[in-house]
């Protein structure tokens, strides 16, 4: 009996001394860069040799915000592409990306949206979530929230409405997207694209240990767009690789998909697509055009 | 290219919840037997290019009810620290021992329960094997199946497919010195279950399962 009240003592003891949460390792950001090198950055040597993409001269604009979560109020930094003086007219794209690196390594995915449906059609504001890139501070699931609303804030002090924003979010990035779209907070999107998105976070425990395991046992994270996308009216445009071998394709893309019940849906499935590459496998130009012919409907 | 790295942590904790125990008690206890080990392992995952078992630890201890039933527990240590409290209760029953080639067969019923502290979310999943063991001078040679059972079909999210059913088999060798025993063991885990489209990244070059190796410590008291 001795080794059961062993037992029972050392599991209290571990259980309220415990004070591990693995919800921070959601978050994989290169803390190391001291600048942005954005299309000179090597990771993006595979993209664009010809410079088909390139952005306009004088519609590159890299700035800072504040963002207030809970009190704590961080530096984000965030780039622009597009004419400063026409976001009171044009179609902008808020780009939430992935959770690794940072926003210059998503570069080349805002460039292509900048460039959707003709040269430099529509306006892109892409930023580094608190703790990514040379923002300042730490990133939690919900300081996603405050920090992309913070730069939708901007947007909308600079004349943009609802009726022209645009909400793409690339798997960690859609966390933000759906849950700001369901729940707006400075404005409402008109419309949300999702690019790899990510299920749950229990979808990710439950497909990756084979059992029905509910995300709290791993760490405090609440993100369900599953369950989220039920509240979204927006159209809904999905792209996923179809070999997506970090969010699977049906059981996290396909159940934000067939959970959306508004108006109007379109899913871009590309049969080679694997987590990071989609849109690169779908082709570029073919890409662009699907883009294009979402936003415009 | 963008590449998302794995959720290192994420990963290894969602893959040790359900594989991170060798086989316990192949061969019973004697009647009035204690034990009580430590263990270390799980699969095999890929981790920037290396494939690293994952380091996660168990505490268990069995008892010798009879000659040929021992009853053993266990607590998850490494879960506890993330703050879900796993532990596993269950029997092992000898059916006929070994003598020289014929191999002794056992069978092993397990409980793992699971509660976590954050929401207060509870599973028991049983686990059910059956072992064949061979000893010699040295120790013991074993193999088996274990199959884990699902009994939440509620529990997974829309589109994830309910497995009611995960096997594993598995083949060790117990080296003993006196009272003392040290087991390797490897597992093919899950060999009927994909392997791909989620965040854990099993290093196995097919398209299901996963790779386990594990190391057990074990000191035997009475008899």
């Amino acid at each position: 009996m001795r080794i059961v009240y062993y037992f029972f003592f050392m599991s209290m003891f571990l259980a309220f001394s415990g004070c591990l949460d693995l919800g921070p390792l959601l978050f994989n950001p290169d803390t190391s860069i001291t600048e942005y090198l954005w299309d000179e950055n090597p990771d993006n040597s595979y993209f664009d040799p010809e410079k088909n993409y390139y952005i306009k001269d004088g519609e590159f604009h890299y700035f800072t915000l504040e963002s207030d979560h809970e009190g704590q109020v961080e530096t984000i930094h965030a780039v622009y592409l597009g004419d400063l003086e026409t976001i009171d007219s044009d179609t902008v794209i808020i780009y939430n990306h992935g959770n690794s690196y940072q926003m210059d390594v998503y570069y080349p995915r805002a460039q292509l949206l900048y460039h959707a449906g003709g040269k430099s059609r529509y306006g892109v504001l892409m930023m580094d979530y608190r703790g990514f890139g040379l923002s300042t501070g730490e990133p939690s699931e919900s300081s996603l929230l405050s920090d992309v609303n913070s730069c939708i804030q901007w947007l909308k002090d600079r004349g943009l409405t609802e009726d022209r924003m645009i909400m793409y979010g690339y798997s960690l990035g859609s966390i933000p997207s759906v849950y700001l779209t369901a729940t707006p907070q400075a404005m409402a999107p008109h419309k949300l694209m999702l690019e790899a998105p990510i299920g749950s976070i229990s979808t990710m425990s439950s497909n990756g240990s084979g059992l029905s395991m509910p995300s709290s046992f791993f760490a405090d994270l609440f993100a369900d767009n599953i369950e989220e996308i039920k509240k979204v009216k927006q159209d809904l445009y999905w792209i996923h690789g179809e070999m997506d071998n970090f969010l699977n394709y049906t059981t996290h893309g396909e159940a934000i998909y067939n959970n959306h019940n508004s108006e109007y849906k379109i899913a871009v499935p590309v049969s080679n697509g694997d987590h990071g590459d989609t849109p690169f496998k779908m082709g570029e130009e073919k890409y662009m055009n699907s883009v294009y012919e979402f936003i415009k409907r | 290219m963008t590449k998302t790295l794995p959720y290192f942590f994420l990963m290894i904790m969602i893959a040790c919840l359900t594989d991170c125990t060798p086989a316990r008690f192949v061969k019973p206890l004697e009647k009035n037997e204690w034990a009580i080990g430590a263990n270390a392992g799980g699969p095999l995952i890929d981790l920037f290019g290396t494939k690293l078992p994952v380091p996660f630890s168990s505490l268990y201890a069995g008892y010798g009810k009879t000659d040929r039933l021992t009853i053993h527990g266990g607590l998850h240590t490494t879960s506890l620290a993330y703050k879900t409290l796993q532990l596993d209760a269950g029997a092992s029953y000898l059916i006929i021992n070994s003598a020289g080639s014929i191999p002794g067969i056992s069978v092993n019923g397990t409980l793992n329960g699971m509660f976590d502290f954050r929401e207060y979310n509870a599973r028991v999943y049983p686990n059910l094997a059956g072992n064949l063991f061979w000893d010699d001078k040295y120790g013991r040679f074993y193999c088996g199946m274990e199959n884990w059972i699902d009994p939440f079909k509620n529990g997974v999210p829309d589109n994830s497919t309910y497995k009611p059913w995960t096997p594993a088999f598995y083949l060790g060798e117990t080296l003993k010195l006196n009272k003392w025993e040290v087991t390797f063991e490897y597992k093919n885990l899950a060999p009927y279950t994909s392997n791909r489209g989620h965040v854990v990244q099993y290093a196995r070059s097919g398209k299901k399962g996963a790779h386990g190796i594990y190391l057990s410590i074990q000191k035997r008291f009475g008899g």
